[in-house]
């Protein structure tokens, strides 16, 4: 058996294509960029560390039936424009920037969509997930995600609890009560909304206008 | 497989088929004895392993989920205070399996860039 393997910032991982899945495993420990995680000191690499677990997921996945392994479609979609488009629809280029009291925003194409570097990477147009990437004018670029007619992701990944540890429950203005919204706004460093709105999901990194933007959302579909 | 039963006379009636396979689970991945080896340190004590995933705010971490693959991840240590935490004595393993993917596979090295190193891992 052969993999792919990479070992570093930020841990370590292997990749391999088996029984057609595309299967990557990794370990990220605390401290892998400072030489302070729990791994200094084992005397072997990193990968060669946890080979013998690596093993085991290639020949669980190999050993597996085709219709073990799910249902993920064989093709991938939509083509970058349609995204950018599915992007102003729910929030205009020219509202993003008013959010962001900016001049302009202009949602550009995600580059390397159509090289996926890993298994999300390649998820992300077969789940339908909209990447919104903007430039703004004197301002950093801003991106946030959209799960259009999915919002059923976003409420798991809230009652995931140890995904969304940091994050309290949110109102936003606007949202209507089977709506859901947790955020760490305003935060020192970081603020963060994770919400639903209209039957999709969203999540928004932005310090420190991801309220405003989430806000925005809904001040337009409403 | 389907319990059968001894008391009755077999009549031919109720033909049994074998249930098909139940979808790959991530209890079925790695020996929890690897599990817990991968996630010792250097100080050679095992640690408690639990099933659960590193935070992360952005709904791409579930989007092999949402296609349809099987996402996988255990801790041990202490669970990280949010997602940008970077210090603590946690470590994650986790599995991505993203099915009918072969044709969009890219291995990667660091990040960005395809990698043509390859590691032997079994027989």
């Amino acid at each position: 058996m052969t993999a792919s393997a990479t070992c570093g910032d930020p841990g370590s991982e292997a990749s391999a294509v088996i029984n057609d899945a595309w299967v990557a495993v990794r370990v990220n420990a605390a401290g892998c960029n400072s030489d302070r995680s729990i791994y200094v000191g084992i005397g072997e690499s990193l990968l060669d560390h946890v080979a013998p677990a690596i093993t085991d997921v290639f020949a669980a996945v190999g050993a597996a039936a085709p219709e073990q392994l799910g249902t993920a479609p064989p093709t991938a979609s939509p083509a970058p424009s349609t995204a950018v488009g599915g992007c102003e629809s729910f929030l205009p280029a020219t509202l993003l920037a008013s959010t962001l009291g900016a001049n302009s925003a202009t949602y550009v194409a995600e580059k390397g969509a159509d090289t996926p570097n890993t298994p999300t990477d390649a998820a992300i147009p077969r789940a339908g997930l909209l990447i919104c990437a903007a430039e703004v004018a004197d301002q950093a670029s801003v991106g946030f995600f959209i799960a259009p007619q999915r919002a059923d992701l976003v409420t798991d990944q809230i009652s995931t609890t140890e995904l969304t540890a940091g994050l309290a429950d949110a109102a936003l203005p606007g949202a209507l009560p089977d709506e859901k919204a947790v955020s760490d706004c305003p935060g020192q460093y970081t603020c963060s909304e994770l919400f639903t709105m209209g039957g999709s999901g969203f999540s928004i990194i932005h310090q420190p206008h991801a309220d405003a933007i989430a806000a925005a959302i809904i001040a337009r579909a409403r | 497989m389907r319990r059968r039963t001894r008391s009755g006379p077999d009549t031919g009636a109720h033909v049994e088929h074998p249930a098909p396979a139940p979808a790959l689970a991530c209890s079925d991945l790695v020996a929890p004895a690897h599990l817990t080896s991968a996630l010792t340190g250097g100080s050679g004590a095992a640690p408690t392993v639990v099933p659960a995933f590193q935070p992360d705010y952005d709904l791409r971490a579930r989007a092999v989920t949402a296609a349809g693959g099987l996402q996988c991840s255990w801790r041990a240590g202490t669970a990280p205070a949010d997602d940008f935490a970077y210090e603590g004595d946690w470590a994650y393993f986790w599995v991505d399996i993203l099915p009918n993917a072969a044709d969009v596979y890219h291995p990667v090295q660091l990040g960005d860039a395809p990698t043509t190193q390859t590691k032997a891992l079994a027989p």
